[in-house]
């Protein structure tokens, strides 16, 4: 089974019927059973619900139904409603909740006969950088299990490293795509604000929240996107723009392409070790005639503070919805209506939520909404100026993901500032709605290193296809950590 | 006003939690004060970035406004409240809840 190293080799042995899709997710599935003790990369797996899935794809595929995606075996991040599996969030709060319907991504993605494998292990409610924050346990790094996947879809990004599924898909409010797809060796798109629909995702901060696919390659990022995309009248800020087939012109030559290098960027703040695997990337894109051109996106400084007055505001407004008496954790120790709201809520919410409810509490509050929460909205447009401002100049933005490599577990926990500020090259994208991917880009001391891709508002086309030049130039993406018998 | 450095009091941690609807239990008080401030401090870096010309009205992120027909779209969610919540009077329609009005 592990001779079939992307989606469209799959798809194509599938649709040819040299495998079916019950095999295949049975081998995945023995897989979990065998390697996920290690990385807790799932916080749920059903092998009746999955087979039940995978019998469908079959069916479909003896029917000539067959699509991209019909028996691709694919993880879904636990915040993504599912009608078949709970979704936790990673929380404590929704510890067993069974939602009514699938998210509209889900539903999307099952349309198409894609084969939902289970539901990845991520931080509470998405809020953290490295995976620690669940409830569930943390995940680890398959590329050694000592050290952090990167957060929040720490589970997506490491299940698809351990090759625990094709793919999977992650969400991405301040990096959480792409932060982990750098720790663990994978490549992750978080698609323009309003590219995929929100609709069952539960809602972390609203203006920032954007679902994206996770996977080996830029070329199978693609043709997830390309079934996951769309408008959806259920979420009223998804885009009504075309949707181009995002795999057409992964072929296409870069000859010519301008791209920028933002100098704030590359500051002390980056490892040397990181710094050389980025030159080295340049290197080989210049080869491919891409000429680089150096900018200024001279606000980076404000961005780690607006995100966390920005997100953490969202996130107290949003989070209010969990009072005990709808859904979720409900405590038993309430003899009040007011009583049942702050046990439950003060049960039900790990730490690192409950201080980011408090912080987006305080910044909404009278008397210090007009010095945080407003001044923060005026840094973001100040922000996303400075990419308006660049994308005259260049085509795409190219900067690394992360400042280094994956830190050991238990290193930041205790310190939520020097975790906040390991967000600072992910966290503008968000702020200005635009596409953002990180994909391999070697190794620093056994661990995997990520450099970013930023375009234009629904560029990711042209990502996708420097991204997909890219690999077919290097083999990072194709690397996998031994200790897991995988590809 | 731009933002100072801010001394969060006790009582400004327990308002705080007061209005989020959550719980700081005393033992707990100094270091969630001690985080917050840290973390709120970080943000002062904001003054130094001159907003001036920027106006509120222009600063979310574009978006073309999308409208629904105005039709009733009905959902069968209620017959699924009871999944989650044995609290949940299925007959009713009513989630049940501890007394609201104090005696």
């Amino acid at each position: 089974m592990n001779q079939y190293k992307t989606i469209s080799e799959m798809g194509r042995a599938l649709s040819q019927k040299e495998i079916s899709a019950v095999e295949v997710a049975q081998y995945y599935l023995d897989r979990i059973d065998q390697y996920d003790d290690k990385i807790n990369a799932y916080t749920h797996v059903d092998h009746e619900k999955t087979l039940s899935y995978a019998a469908h794809a079959d069916q479909l595929i003896s029917e000539g139904k067959a699509k991209a995606l019909t028996g691709i075996p694919v993880g879904m991040k636990d915040l993504f409603v599912t009608k078949d599996m709970p979704t936790t969030c990673g929380s404590k709060m929704l510890k067993g909740y069974m939602s009514p319907f699938n998210a509209t991504l889900v539903q999307r993605f099952m349309d198409a006969g894609g084969v939902v494998m289970g539901k990845n292990n991520m931080d509470e409610f998405a809020m953290g950088s490295s995976n620690e924050t669940s409830y569930y346990g943390n995940c680890t790094n398959p590329w050694d299990t000592d050290y952090v996947p990167g957060g929040s879809s720490g589970g997506s990004a490491a299940c698809v490293a351990a090759d625990l599924a094709m793919a999977s898909i992650g969400t991405d409010t301040g990096g959480s795509i792409r932060q982990p797809a750098s720790f663990c060796g994978i490549t992750g798109i978080k698609p323009t604000y309003g590219r995929i629909s929100r609709y069952g995702m539960v809602a972390f901060a609203s203006s920032l929240d954007q679902a994206g696919p996770m996977a080996h390659s830029a070329e199978d990022c693609a043709i997830l996107l390309n079934t996951l995309s769309g408008f959806d009248s259920n979420d009223l800020t998804s885009s009504r723009m075309d949707i181009p087939d995002f795999t057409k012109s992964l072929n296409d030559s870069i000859d010519g392409l301008v791209i920028g290098l933002p100098e704030e960027y590359f500051s002390d703040q980056l490892d040397s070790e990181c710094a050389k695997l980025i030159d080295d990337a340049k290197n080989e894109l210049q080869k491919l005639g891409v000429r680089f051109k150096s900018i200024h996106l001279e606000n980076l400084k404000y961005a780690v503070a607006t995100y966390y007055i920005i997100a953490p505001s969202e996130a107290s407004s949003n989070l209010s919805r969990f009072d005990g008496v709808r859904y979720g954790h409900r405590s038993e120790q309430a003899e009040t209506l007011q009583d049942l709201y702050v046990n439950s809520r003060t049960e039900g919410f790990g730490d690192e939520v409950k201080r980011r409810i408090m912080i987006g509490t305080f910044a909404l509050s009278s008397g210090y909404y007009d010095d945080y929460y407003q001044k923060a909205q005026k840094i973001r447009q100040v922000v996303r100026n400075d990419y308006l401002k660049a994308f005259r100049e260049v085509d795409l933005i190219l900067c690394p993901t992360t400042p280094g490599t994956a830190f050991k577990i238990g290193e930041c926990i205790d310190d939520p500032v020097s975790m906040y500020l390991a967000d600072i090259f992910t966290i503008t994208a968000n702020l200005a709605g635009l596409p953002a991917m990180s994909m391999p880009a070697g190794f620093v001391r056994g661990l995997p290193f990520g450099i970013q891709l930023v375009g234009d508002r629904f560029c990711e086309s042209q990502m996708l296809q420097v991204a997909h030049q890219f690999q077919k130039v290097t083999d990072w993406h194709q690397r996998s950590p031994k200790s897991f018998g995988g590809k | 006003m731009a933002i100072k450095e801010l001394d969060i009091g006790i009582d400004v941690i327990n308002k705080t939690a007061s209005l989020a609807k959550l719980k700081v239990a005393d033992s707990e008080i100094e270091e969630v004060q001690k985080k917050l401030k840290k973390i709120l401090n970080l943000c002062q870096v904001m003054n130094e970035c001159d907003t001036n010309s920027v106006s509120l009205v222009d600063s979310q992120v574009t978006l073309v406004s999308q409208l629904r027909n105005d039709q009733i779209d009905r959902s069968d969610i209620t017959s699924h409240l009871n999944e989650n919540f044995e609290q949940f009077n299925g007959e009713r329609s009513l989630f049940e809840v501890p007394k609201v009005i104090e005696e």
